[in-house]
């Protein structure tokens, strides 16, 4: 009770303020950093997490065509999982026949949509159709390159000989 | 001038601050959602492709040696590199001279930096050539690969084959 009586007989101090000026400041740095850093890039996609890409000098910006996904589990175009992989080889893959798979029937299906899609802005814009079409190949790290290659020669027998290798930036 | 100031200063305005509390909950928001949706990994890619049939080009011996394209051919085997020059434009013996083989080294990696002096040496000799086919065994695994193509694109900031091809071993 005698400590409740002198505080309030204590002179009122007044109120603490804290100068937010600063933080501001700093807040304002970081949210116009990260909304340019967010502006700057390209499409974002979720990486399959079964895939750990190398890394590499490469400066190149990628570019959007169609993305195949190749893990130790299975490969997947764009977001379907198009065919399993079992020992570092293909489910279903005859190497004789490849244009049986289900992996070339899917990039034949691509390839056939590119196609479309580059008639249809061809005649919009009055230019020549575009046909430099590729995949880009999300691939393991550590898979061998007896297993790429199998795919390579699939992706190449449905139409796409060019390919682009995405890796993470040094 | 003079006088407007002295207006301010003898008016007695009141000090207004703004209250910045609510901006601050704004940024509060917008700083971790930005950090969640930002991603600090950077995708990159390499251009590459498979071999082409192509017409062969007829044999010009009389072209200046700057002229001259020639086609490197790495194969990348488990134990070591070899590097092979191709061109129908040179004689097989001036040929075989670029030829190297790069051992892997007592940790068992490759020795990068011996292959990119040896590609470097061809380029130099003919600037003009910019393409390189890589042959790697089916056991080499993509990363080798990767670090093969780096090496063959760029050394120390000198561009030497741009161009790199993937090729399966012919059986």
């Amino acid at each position: 009770m005698a400590l409740g009586n002198s505080k309030a007989l204590r002179p009122q101090e007044p109120e603490p303020t804290i100068n937010i000026t600063s933080m501001m400041d700093m807040f304002t740095i970081i949210v116009f950093f990260l909304l340019f850093s967010y502006a700057s890039k390209p499409d974002e996609f979720a990486v399959d997490k079964n895939v750990d890409l190398p890394e590499s000098s490469s400066s190149f910006d990628y570019s959007n065509s169609v993305k195949l996904f190749l893990s130790d589990v299975h490969i997947k175009i764009e977001e379907d999982i198009v065919a399993q992989m079992k020992g570092g080889k293909v489910v279903g893959l005859n190497p004789d026949k490849p244009e049986r798979s289900s992996l070339y029937q899917s990039l034949k299906q691509y390839k056939e949509k590119q196609i479309s899609d580059a008639k249809l802005v061809a005649m919009e814009t009055g230019e020549e159709p575009k046909s430099d079409f590729h995949v880009l190949f999300f691939c393991d790290r550590n898979l061998t390159f007896k297993t790429m290659n199998s795919i390579i020669k699939v992706a190449a027998a449905a139409g796409y000989p060019n390919f682009q290798l995405a890796v993470m930036e040094k | 001038m003079a006088g407007l100031g002295q207006r301010r200063r003898t008016g007695g305005d009141l000090d207004c601050e703004i209250d910045m509390v609510p901006i601050m909950n704004m940024f509060l928001v917008l700083i971790p959602f930005l950090l969640a949706s930002s991603s600090f990994l950077n995708l990159k890619a390499i251009n590459t492709s498979v071999p082409v049939m192509a017409e062969t080009s007829t044999p010009m011996e009389q072209e200046k040696k700057s002229e001259v394209k020639i086609t490197a051919t790495v194969k990348l085997k488990m134990d070591r590199i070899i590097l092979e020059a191709t061109s129908s434009e040179l004689s097989e013996k001036k040929l075989k001279e670029m030829d190297a083989v790069v051992k892997k080294d007592n940790q068992g990696q490759y020795a990068y930096a011996q292959l990119a002096v040896a590609l470097l040496k061809v380029k130099q000799l003919y600037p003009k050539s910019d393409t390189l086919i890589l042959v790697p065994s089916d056991g080499i695994i993509y990363d080798a690969i990767i670090k093969t193509m780096d090496v063959a694109r760029t050394f120390e900031g000198q561009k030497l084959f741009p161009n790199v091809v993937i090729s399966g071993q012919v059986q």
